[in-house]
């Protein structure tokens, strides 16, 4: 118990001195013609951000995270299981490169998001008061980046990666912006949207150019008000913008032709589409697992490139409509060939995330979260699937700073978390943790609505 | 006496020689002296007496001579002072203070006894409020609901009992320990001999935080006992005061009074912050230090009792004289009385220019026609402001514009109040406007409204969040609670919900007591419109309405008492309500009677806040003694001219467009060039033209109306009854702002508070102005004003005078002329070079600002 408590307290003191760096060159430019001090909201953030892996369909528990090799035939992991790099600690067996990274993995064994339906929870649901998890945060970042111009929040389909792959959308609008209003609506590269319109300029550089000129001609108010302070804050939103605009930082960190070749390489997935259609599935018919395969490792790697490029939140959905609801029916594959494309292109692609964030030092700085909509029942069904759950999901975290550790345990069929369990709301407040100081948030009454979020306690040990 | 006066006279200059040097050493010349206190009677080792001299100057103003008078203490084994003024007791005896600032000085008799009685450290009365000091309990660390680093305490120490438990009882004991106190982690942490995050808080200018926890700890983590006598009040030394250059500083001390009649200084044991910390700071020690001309209140909290004092500070200015401006009212006679106080000259009065496009655009939020322009500037009449102001109050758009900023705050939002709600909403609170409805009558209408939300759009007030599920409920008692008294009181009780406020004197009673007042308002579906599944579209709801209504029984507790709480009004006398009454009704006549103090203050300041950029009271919802207001004889006089006519809020609007003071320019002088807070110019920054002014001012100097989804083509954004306009189309439909509105700011119409309306500053704005497609459409419309223009074969600089009156509202200079007329006539497509021209003035802040 004790070393809890003294393992949470070197993590805070890192966190605190990595914020310390972080937070004037995170500075958002809101607030300031409010005339609130920079001092004010420079604690705020803490400049993280958070990749949202969302296993939509509702991910298995057994074949995942929590195999349950002591129960009996038809409950424990069809896929058997491999030693993890913690003691004691096994994964199902087509997570093996992940199994060795578990010393850097949180793996929360007692989740439950209380929900059973295939929808966007607990991305977009009533625990988010029905509003992008993203947007909840962009509401606080604000909804660029000043220094980059990028959108603090984005959401990434299959297609932001790759055109060829079959388009798809989640089950629900993960575009929906709830309380805080749609200025913070995410950013879908690949599909359409005004902010990336924006950012792209609409004529010439040299018309631009004589635009700007004369709008300085004209400007008898700018002329004025020049040497006032608030004013050069303003002015200054005006010199970034054009900035962003003549520059195309934020096209660049959209294409990832810029990315050194073999790091692409490293997170490709393509070849976990196992060379087959599944043509007597439907989701094979439609193309999904392919397109899982071949999208996700990308995805993750531009998720990256955002978040480098001042991206607070992205949610990255290369699960269609649900590709982990691994039923084995007429639409979906069985749990051992599910896990096969769905679960070894999962593994890799965060395992290449990983090493790619240790080699950039980039781990404090950026959260993955991976989890779905729900999770799947300890008996296996007669077809060789897993049905919906809704009393115990599987749930990932690394990053943020944190030690790898295991929280919680399961009942012995791994049906229901034992003692003390977590849901979407504790995982809501753990996002809001890691990227702000709820302190500072708690004092925003305009931010009101989010900071009451942040109420319910975080999922202890998951944020450095 | 004489030959004692003699000694201190040379002593004196003995110990000034080696008087800490100060900033303001200077004296004056004092003609007389005045000691806080007269005596002194310590009787702990810890009581100490913070000393306030007061110097009388010639020309009768006082100062505060406490940082520059020099002390002795006749017998030092009993008692000593520091230079700061602060007295200590050493041994029981008696001794006498002699003080000397200037030529003077006086004497203080000092009574020390019972340090030979064992006195603990009182935990609730010196150890919490050491927490206090140090900050440790602060909202944004170890008070924080949920704690930090596993460590949680009650926010800012109101809750001692559980503190208690807290340091004594979890981890193990490790935080405090009895045998070796400094092994202590609070004190370890705190002193930071080991790491912190919130750094090593007991290392401050003021030791006596740290010597009360260390003395906490070393006497065995005592309790207090049972009869403890409780705190009664604070009292804050001195009262207001004027400070005049060059004395900029000023001393406070903190007087607490205890049940059993004992009056403590407790100065070192109080929390010290300034409302404006550009105009005074305060340190540990409750020494102000002036910084700019103005006023500030002071707060001053001892455990949790808050009293705030009120210092203002004044320079004289070089070669100043007073302009004596001409007062158009009362407005003008407050306003610049306080103005002649601060030494501050108002600005010149702004041209008529200006003032006419700053008057459409307060009263109106459109611009003036480019005829409108014309007509005005050539009129020669002497009262064509007054006439001006006169008509537009009698426009349609003014009642537009002004039910658009009561609608952002009452949540008109379809997703609430459905589509109907929204828009029979809208149309109640318009024609109150029209009709000019005395606003006392509006609220009580709104506050007693009952029955169907379709049929009878005040009840939309009481309307529930939808969520598809629980479609006929009332939002709870506690939200109409905090929304009513923000809205019509000013004063945001949010934070009363869980812990007394932190800032305030408003405790969690008041805000239970407040709430109770809808405790037995109920709602049920509608029978007209039950809502539920399109027939054929099952994902898609019918609208539904609920009818609501007041029962009899229903009551309000508050969860940490567990007391029922009857209902009451903060700072109002407690109501008597028959039985069977709807207490809403009795509501309705309390908060809108003459003796709230709030209700009349409160509409008045949000009035002055939407015309001129900033409240008298700012932020314009937030009442509290910590938050002054930057004139308080101006908004008594605004509040009591309200109630003389009758809440007659056009009558409010004219009175205050009339006066100079909104008149003026915002051009600023020497004297006001740093002053945003006593109006004495034109606000600009604050003024941003809102999304919906805005997007309504691009399609009226562009000719290019905007078409919304369900309107009719010419709808202004501002008539709008909800943001919600765009059907998202597809199977999960849903309904979206307008982008350009979404990314101005245009408010999701969640919460009451004004601050909803972001003004702030954003590069994806100054994007979509430079770059995004609704500007671009609006430009390049072939049959937009400028197509017009074009078409009519004009001559150039009729048609570049044109575009400055509708989008600037004035005529282009010689200079603009040029170079606008190079782009054109050097271009080889006109059009395109006129869209340049459109283009940047649309960009111009001139165009983006109300100046």
């Amino acid at each position: 118990m004790l070393t809890i408590h003294e393992g949470d307290g070197r993590m805070n003191r890192r966190q605190w001195l990595s914020v310390g760096s972080l937070a004037l060159g995170g500075l958002s430019l809101a607030s300031l013609l409010a005339g609130r001090a920079a001092g004010a909201t420079s604690g705020l953030i803490t400049g993280r951000s958070v990749i949202f892996l969302f296993q939509q369909g509702g991910p298995s528990q057994h074949e995942t995270f929590d195999p349950k090799m002591t129960a009996p035939d038809g409950v424990r992991t069809i896929t058997g299981t491999v030693r993890t790099r913690l003691p004691g600690i096994y994964f199902g067996d087509t997570l093996p490169q992940l199994a060795a990274l578990a010393d850097k993995l949180t793996i929360v064994r007692s989740f439950q998001t209380g929900n059973a339906n295939h929808n966007i929870r607990p991305i977009v649901g009533p625990e988010t008061l029905n509003t992008n998890m993203g947007s909840l945060c962009a509401r606080v970042l604000g909804a660029m980046d000043p220094r980059t111009g990028m959108p603090t929040n984005a959401v990434l389909f299959p297609q932001a990666v790759s055109a060829e792959v079959a388009r798809g959308q989640g089950r629900g609008d993960l575009t929906s912006t709830g309380v805080v209003g749609a200025a913070y609506a995410p950013m879908v590269p690949g599909g359409a949207s005004n902010m990336l319109g924006n950012l792209r300029l609409s004529l010439d550089a040299e018309r631009f150019h004589q635009r700007r000129d004369l709008r300085g001609q004209l400007d008898r108010l700018h002329r004025r008000l020049d040497n006032e302070a608030s004013y050069q804050d303003f002015d200054r939103s005006h010199r970034q913008a054009c900035e962003v605009l003549l520059s195309g930082r934020v096209a660049d960190a959209l294409d990832l032709s810029r990315e050194d070749p073999r790091v692409v390489a490293r997170y490709d997935t393509s070849r976990f589409a196992v060379g087959q259609e599944w043509p007597n599935k439907g989701r094979g018919r439609k193309g999904y697992y392919t397109g899982h395969a071949k999208a996700l490792g990308k995805m993750l790697l531009l998720a990256r490139r955002l978040c480098e490029a001042g991206c607070g939140f992205v949610t990255v959905h290369a699960g269609y409509e649900g590709i982990w609801d691994m039923h084995a029916d007429g639409e979906n594959l069985n749990i051992a060939d599910g896990m096969q494309t769905v679960g070894r292109s999962f593994d890799h692609a965060v395992a290449a995330f990983i090493a790619d964030l240790e080699a950039r030092g980039l781990e404090d700085k950026i959260v993955l979260i991976a989890a779905g909509e729900m999770g799947r029942t300890p008996r296996i069904n007669r077809t060789g699937g897993r049905d919906h759950w809704a009393r115990l999901a599987p749930l990932m975290v690394y990053g943020g700073g944190a030690r790898g550790r295991v929280i919680g345990q399961s009942t012995r069929d791994g049906g229901e978390p034992v003692g003390d369990n977590y849901t979407s709301a504790n995982l809501i407040s753990t996002v809001l943790h890691a990227m702000f100081d709820i302190g500072e948030l708690r004092l925003q009454p305009a931010l009101g609505a989010i900071s009451r979020l942040a109420e319910t306690p975080p999922i202890p040990g998951v944020i450095g | 006496m004489r030959s004692n006066s003699v000694f201190i006279a040379v002593l004196g200059l003995a110990f000034i020689a080696s008087h800490r040097a100060v900033a303001d050493a200077d004296p004056g010349k004092p003609v007389s002296l005045a000691i806080h206190p007269q005596s002194i009677r310590l009787t702990s080792a810890r009581d100490m007496q913070q000393i306030i001299v007061t110097g009388l100057q010639p020309d009768g103003s006082e100062r505060d001579l406490t940082s520059s008078a020099a002390f002795r203490v006749e017998a030092p084994e009993v008692a000593v002072i520091g230079s700061n003024g602060l007295v200590e007791p050493r041994k029981n005896g008696r001794t006498t203070l002699l003080v000397q600032a200037g030529a003077l000085t006086a004497r203080v008799p000092i009574v020390v006894e019972g340090l030979d009685k064992p006195q603990p450290v009182s935990f609730r009365h010196e150890f919490i409020a050491a927490l206090n000091v140090a900050g440790c309990n602060m909202g944004a660390c170890h008070g924080l609901p949920s704690g930090r680093g596993g460590f949680k305490l009650s926010l800012r120490g109101f809750d001692p009992g559980a503190d208690y438990l807290e340091l004594t009882r979890e981890v193990f004991g490790r935080r405090t320990s009895s045998l070796d106190p400094e092994a202590s982690l609070i004190f370890q942490k705190g002193m930071g001999r080991i790491p912190h995050e919130g750094g090593p808080r007991l290392l401050s200018p003021n030791p006596v935080p740290a010597q009360m926890i260390r003395g906490w700890l070393a006497e065995g983590l005592r309790n207090d006992r049972d009869d403890l006598p409780a705190l009664q009040k604070i009292a804050v030394v001195p009262g207001p005061r004027v400070l005049q250059a060059p004395s900029t500083r000023q001393q406070l001390a903190v007087l607490a009074t205890f049940a059993d009649g004992r009056v403590r200084d407790v100065t070192r044991l109080s929390v010290f912050s300034s409302s404006d910390d550009n105009i005074a700071k305060v340190d540990a020690t409750g020494l102000v230090e002036m910084q700019q001309v103005g006023e500030a209140a002071i707060l001053c909290r001892y455990l949790d009792v808050i009293e705030c004092v009120r210092l203002t500070y004044v320079e004289p200015r070089k070669d100043f004289r007073w302009p004596s401006p001409p007062e158009n009212n009362y407005v003008d006679r407050h306003v610049f009385a306080k103005l002649k106080l601060l030494n501050i000259a108002p600005s010149e009065l702004c041209s008529d220019q200006v003032f006419l496009r700053r008057v459409y655009l307060d009263l109106c939020g459109i611009l003036p026609t480019a005829d409108e322009v014309q007509r005005f500037l050539s009129d020669k009449s002497a009262d064509k402001r007054t006439v001006l102001i006169d008509k537009l109050l009698a426009r349609p758009e003014y009642a537009d514009y002004w039910a658009h900023k009561w609608l952002d705050l009452l949540r008109s939002n379809r997703k609430h109040i459905q589509i109907t709600g929204s828009h029979v909403f809208r149309n109640w609170m318009r024609r109150h406007f029209e009709r000019n409805t005395p606003w006392d009558a509006v609220v009580r209408e709104l506050l007693t409204a009952g029955g169907s939300t379709f049929a009878n759009p005040p009840a939309n007030f009481y309307r529930g969040n939808y969520d598809g599920h629980k479609p006929s409920v009332t939002r709870d008692p506690q939200t109409l609670a905090e929304m009513t008294s923000q809205l019509f009181l000013g004063v945001r009780m949010q934070c009363a919900q869980c812990h007394n406020h932190p800032y305030e004197r408003w405790s969690q009673d008041d805000y239970y007591h407040l709430a109770a007042w809808f405790a037995q308002v109920k709602a049920r579906p509608d029978a007209l419109h039950p809502g539920g599944p399109r027939p054929n579209y099952p994902w898609q709801l019918r609208e539904n309405a609920i009818v609501v209504f007041p029962t009899r029984s229903g009551e309000v507790t508050q969860p940490r008492t567990g007391k029922v709480m009857p209902p009451r009004i903060m700072g109002m006398p407690a109501p008597t309500i028959a039985p069977g009454t709807d207490r809403r009704q009795v509501l309705a006549e309390q908060m809108t009677s003459v003796k709230n103090p709030f209700f009349a203050r409160a509409a008045v300041n949000r009035v002055w806040f939407h015309l001129l950029g900033k409240g008298i009271v700012d932020p314009p919802d937030d009442f509290r003694d910590s938050n002054p207001s930057a004139n308080d004889a101006l908004l008594d006089a605004l509040a009591k001219d309200f109630v003389d006519h009758q809440f007659d809020m056009k009558h409010m609007i004219r009175t205050i467009v009339l006066s100079r003071t909104y008149q003026l320019s915002s051009h600023t002088n020497e004297t006001n060039q740093n002053d945003d807070k006593y109006f004495s110019h034109a606000l600009v920054m604050s003024k941003r033209l809102s999304a919906e002014v805005l997007l309504d001012a691009i399609c009226a100097a562009t000719g290019a109306p905007e078409k919304f989804p369900g309107y009719p083509l010419g709808t202004r954004a501002v008539q709008l009854p909800d943001g919600e306009v765009v059907n998202t189309g597809g199977r999960y439909a849903g309904w979206d702002r307008h982008p350009f509105l979404k990314a101005f700011g245009q408010p999701a119409r969640e919460l009451v508070c004004e601050c909803e309306r972001e003004g702030d500053v954003s590069v994806a704005r100054v994007l979509e102005m430079k770059n995004g497609p609704f500007v671009r459409a609006k430009i390049q419309a072939a049959d937009n004003r400028l197509g017009k223009l074009l078409a009519r074969k004009l001559p150039d600089g009729e048609v570049l005078n044109e575009l400055f009156l509708v989008t600037l509202s004035r005529m282009p200079l010689e200079d603009e002329t040029r170079a606008a007329l190079d782009i054109v006539q050097s271009a080889t497509n006109r059009r395109e070079a006129w869209e340049s021209v459109l283009w940047a003035l649309l960009n111009t802040n001139e165009f983006l600002f109300r100046h």
